[in-house]
């Protein structure tokens, strides 16, 4: 039994692409995360917003294509904002490696995709 | 057709109508008088031989025989009518008047034969026929008189004088008879109408669910009534129509719906009144498809209980008029079943809202537990029955303890569910609130005596210490608790019993403590799981024991198997309750695991290790801080293994007093990870747990995580 991520993503007329991952991202499957989330953003895009409210369990892995990803974004001058609800699974991991300090994080989609629209450029 | 076609009431069929048992006994009568004639003739014959032309005697016997056969096959056959045996009449009369003139005219003794198919004719003919007859009769009679004298004059005279009186005589005879006839027929009717209207409506009494009355009812409606389909439809608030049951008809969906107003079945729910129609006549869809089922004759009936429109009753025959003895017949059926579908709305009203108010009390999900293993089954009983009061609970106690609760409260429907969620709110209170439980149950004792309504329940309350392994209960009048060893040997309870909650004021219950050995199953249930028709309690238990030793078996398989064994597939007379609580073996062992470098071990190792700290009692966030730290130190390992030959990684854990600690070994050299998020990993071990080394030497590196358990989160 690999590890499995489900990434379901969804785009909107408004150039706001919202993918939500379920499930567990560890070494074993987060360059195919990577690629999923990646193709998913057009260059047309405003940016995209991340719903990881069903994600179970993420490791360094899987916060370092968070962090490439919404580096990538920014090189296209597009933005990259997370939801993740208090309570999440996997909420300490965020809280340790201060996620919020170098990516825009918010309590729920709805938020995270005010802060992607609010966002200047 | 129009509205022409339709009509609420038919014309009377005859109220004399022979049926064929009448027309039966005609046709023996006949038979009778043709055999007696044959038969006497030589007897009455004898005496006037002299006068008798004896061809004319045997010729005339022989035709009666011959007539007396012909009836006797018609009547056998069941195929004599009233036409035959009127025909058979004129046949008398003619051979009697042969009789006459063949033996001497006027002084014949054979005259005597004369009134008898008058009175055949009296019995079994209309009054108009039977007159015609008497007169034809009476004529014949005549005749050889006149024959014999030659007195053409005196013949009119007497006919003149002698028709109308015999006519009168005629008459009145048969009009009585008629009259004799209807009164029966009447009473006949009045009898089998009360018959059919019984055999309708005795099953309403039985069925208390809509789904299995309605169809029983129109089944029986059809059979009784020699019709061919039937249907119910309930109306709603807005007097729309729902198809709810239909017998014989095809296309029609149940639910399917009609507007208020729309076709017969609306028409008769506006009107309130039986409406007799031609199928074609109108094009509803439920009026079409007795068309297409070939009715040429329907009836509506509405069913109102109190002057409430509830639904309306519609029937169909193909082969014959439905009249209104049939139209009589479905009102007065109607309003019993009016009355039944009324009652079963409620009962099924109640039902939903007592089940749907039990479940809410019942735990959506249990808890989980570090070091226990919990499953449990709720099982409602089959839909004659009412909803009952079964509960289980599992809850968090303060301290190492979890409490398992089983409960039965006596009554049934809402008040049980009810006084069920009173109870399940107190044994929660108390529990919280470190009470024994025996204390438990004393103080619940007041509680339930102290209830506005007067109930009376049987619990058992526990209190499981996963850390000491003991098991603290309190049976109030419940089924024992079943404790399965890790050897699979299965026992009861019995201690720590006294009467159920409700009963007296004042008990004092008693508990019972005793110690489990790791890895022992705790199974409660309520007495639906060993209660079967036509065997003793005892004999339940039983059965329970035997099924539930053996080979162990984790609670989720072991509820299966029991439910599965004991009360099968079929919904159980009684609501069945049970909760299979298992004390995970605590590893005394290490933890220990070697898997080969590949990233596709992470899932499995983090599976293995979810497993083994659950065993250990660390709570959902220190199992998931952990989970987080193995994966980076493992995921290291991984990545250090180059080589030409698969190098593996170990695991190792234990857990000492109040500390997990986990090591992961490999072979290879320490590195940080590469690319951007370097020493992210590295930063979350030690965010993560409170303790974190590494070990690098020219055999391997070997980190080693340590986190305490049961006190704040790390860091």
């Amino acid at each position: 039994m690999s590890t499995r991520a489900d990434v379901h993503t969804t785009s909107y007329e408004s150039g706001v692409v919202i993918a939500r991952i379920a499930g567990e991202i560890d070494a074993s499957n987060a360059s195919h995360v990577e690629d999923r989330l990646t193709a998913a953003v057009p260059n047309s895009a405003l940016g995209m917003v991340l719903d990881l409210s069903d994600l179970s369990f993420v490791d360094s892995s899987g916060v370092e294509v968070f962090f490439r990803l919404g580096e990538r974004l920014e090189d296209r001058r597009q933005r990259l904002t997370v939801a993740l609800p208090e309570g999440a699974p996997v909420e300490r991991v965020f809280q340790i490696v201060r996620f919020g300090e170098n990516l825009p994080l918010a309590g729920s989609v709805e938020e995270a995709e005010t802060l992607l629209r609010a966002a200047p450029g | 057709m129009d509205k022409d076609a339709s009509q609420t009431l038919d014309p009377p069929p005859s109220p004399a109508a022979l049926d064929a048992a009448d027309l039966r006994i005609g046709g023996y009568v006949s038979i009778a008088m043709f055999a007696a004639g044959a038969t006497l003739l030589p007897a009455i014959a004898l005496p006037i031989r002299d006068m008798v032309e004896p061809v004319a005697v045997v010729a005339i016997g022989a035709a009666s025989l011959g007539c007396a056969a012909v009836f006797a096959v018609l009547t056998r056959a069941g195929r004599i009518s009233r036409d035959s045996l009127y025909v058979g009449d004129y046949v008398w009369v003619g051979v009697t008047a042969a009789l006459v003139a063949a033996s001497g005219g006027r002084s014949s003794p054979f005259f005597l034969l004369y009134p008898l198919p008058v009175l055949h004719a009296a019995a079994f003919q209309s009054a108009r026929r039977m007159t015609s007859l008497t007169v034809v009769a009476t004529l014949a009679f005549l005749i050889p008189l006149v024959y014999d004298s030659g007195e053409t004059a005196l013949f009119l005279a007497v006919a003149v004088i002698a028709v109308p009186p015999t006519v009168v005589v005629a008459w009145s005879l048969s009009t009585a008879l008629s009259a004799l006839h209807r009164q029966r027929h009447e009473l006949a009717a009045v009898a089998e109408t009360v018959g059919k209207l019984q055999r309708i409506t005795d099953v309403t009494l039985t069925h208390l669910s809509l789904e299995e009355l309605l169809p029983e009812v129109l089944e029986r409606i059809v059979d009784v009534v020699r019709s061919d389909a039937a249907a119910v439809l309930i109306a709603a608030d807005d007097l729309a129509l729902r198809a709810s049951c239909t017998v014989g008809l095809s296309g029609v969906e149940p639910g399917a719906c009609l507007d208020a107003g729309e076709g017969l079945p609306g028409r008769v729910a506006q009107a309130r009144q039986a409406i007799t129609t031609a199928a074609v006549a109108e094009d509803d869809l439920i009026s079409r498809a007795f068309a297409e089922r070939g009715a040429s004759s329907v009836v509506g009936v509405p069913l109102t209980v109190d002057d409430r429109m509830i639904g309306v009753l519609i029937v169909g025959a193909g082969g014959r008029e439905l009249g209104r003895v049939d139209a009589d017949l479905f009102r007065l059926a109607a309003d019993r079943i009016a009355l039944s579908i009324q009652r079963a709305q409620l009962y099924e009203r109640e039902h939903l809202i007592a089940q749907t108010f039990q479940r809410s009390l019942l735990p959506e999900r249990l808890p989980e537990i570090p070091g226990l293993s919990v499953a449990a089954r709720y099982l409602p009983a089959g839909e004659e029955t009412r909803v009952g009061g079964d509960w289980y609970d599992v809850l968090e106690l303060p301290g190492d303890s979890v409490g398992l609760v089983m409960g039965d409260v006596v009554s049934h429907g809402i008040r049980a569910a009810s006084t069920m969620g009173q109870i399940r709110s107190a044994i929660r209170a108390y529990a919280l609130d470190r009470e024994s439980p025996g204390g438990t149950l004393t103080k619940l004792n007041t509680v339930m005596r102290g209830l506005d309504q007067r109930e009376t329940a049987t619990a058992v309350y526990s209190a499981l210490d996963l850390v000491k392994r003991t098991f603290r209960f309190a049976s109030a009048g419940h089924p024992p608790p079943l404790v399965i060893d890790p050897a699979g040997s299965a026992r009861f309870l019995e201690e720590g019993r006294s009467v159920p909650l409700g009963a007296h004021a004042g008990t004092h219950y008693r508990e019972a403590v005793v110690q489990l050995e790791p890895g022992s199953t705790i199974v409660l249930y309520t007495d639906g799981l060993i209660e079967r028709r036509g065997s003793s309690l005892n004999e339940g238990l039983e059965r329970l024991v035997s099924e539930a030793s053996g080979r162990p078996a984790d609670p989720e398989s072991l509820c299966d198997r029991l439910i599965g064994s004991l009360v099968g597939k079929e919904p159980p007379p009684d609501d069945v309750a049970l909760l299979a609580a298992h004390v995970v073996t605590v590893p005394d062992e290490r933890l220990e695991l070697e898997l080969p470098c590949r990233p596709t071990t992470l899932a499995p190792l983090r599976r293995m290790l979810r497993h083994w700290l659950s065993g250990v009692r660390a709570s959902p966030v220190e199992l998931q801080d952990i989970l987080v730290a193995v994966s980076e130190a493992a995921t290291n390992a991984i990545e250090h293994a180059y080589g030409p030959i698969e190098a593996s990684y170990r695991v190792e854990g234990w857990r000492s007093e109040d500390r997990v600690t986990v090591t992961v070994t490999d072979s290879g050299s320490w590195r940080e990870r590469r690319g951007v998020g370097r020493g992210r990993g590295t930063h979350l071990m030690r965010g993560l747990m409170d303790g974190f080394e590494l070990h690098a030497s020219g055999a391997g590196t070997v980190v080693e995580l340590e986190r305490r358990l049961g006190s704040r989160g790390a860091a």
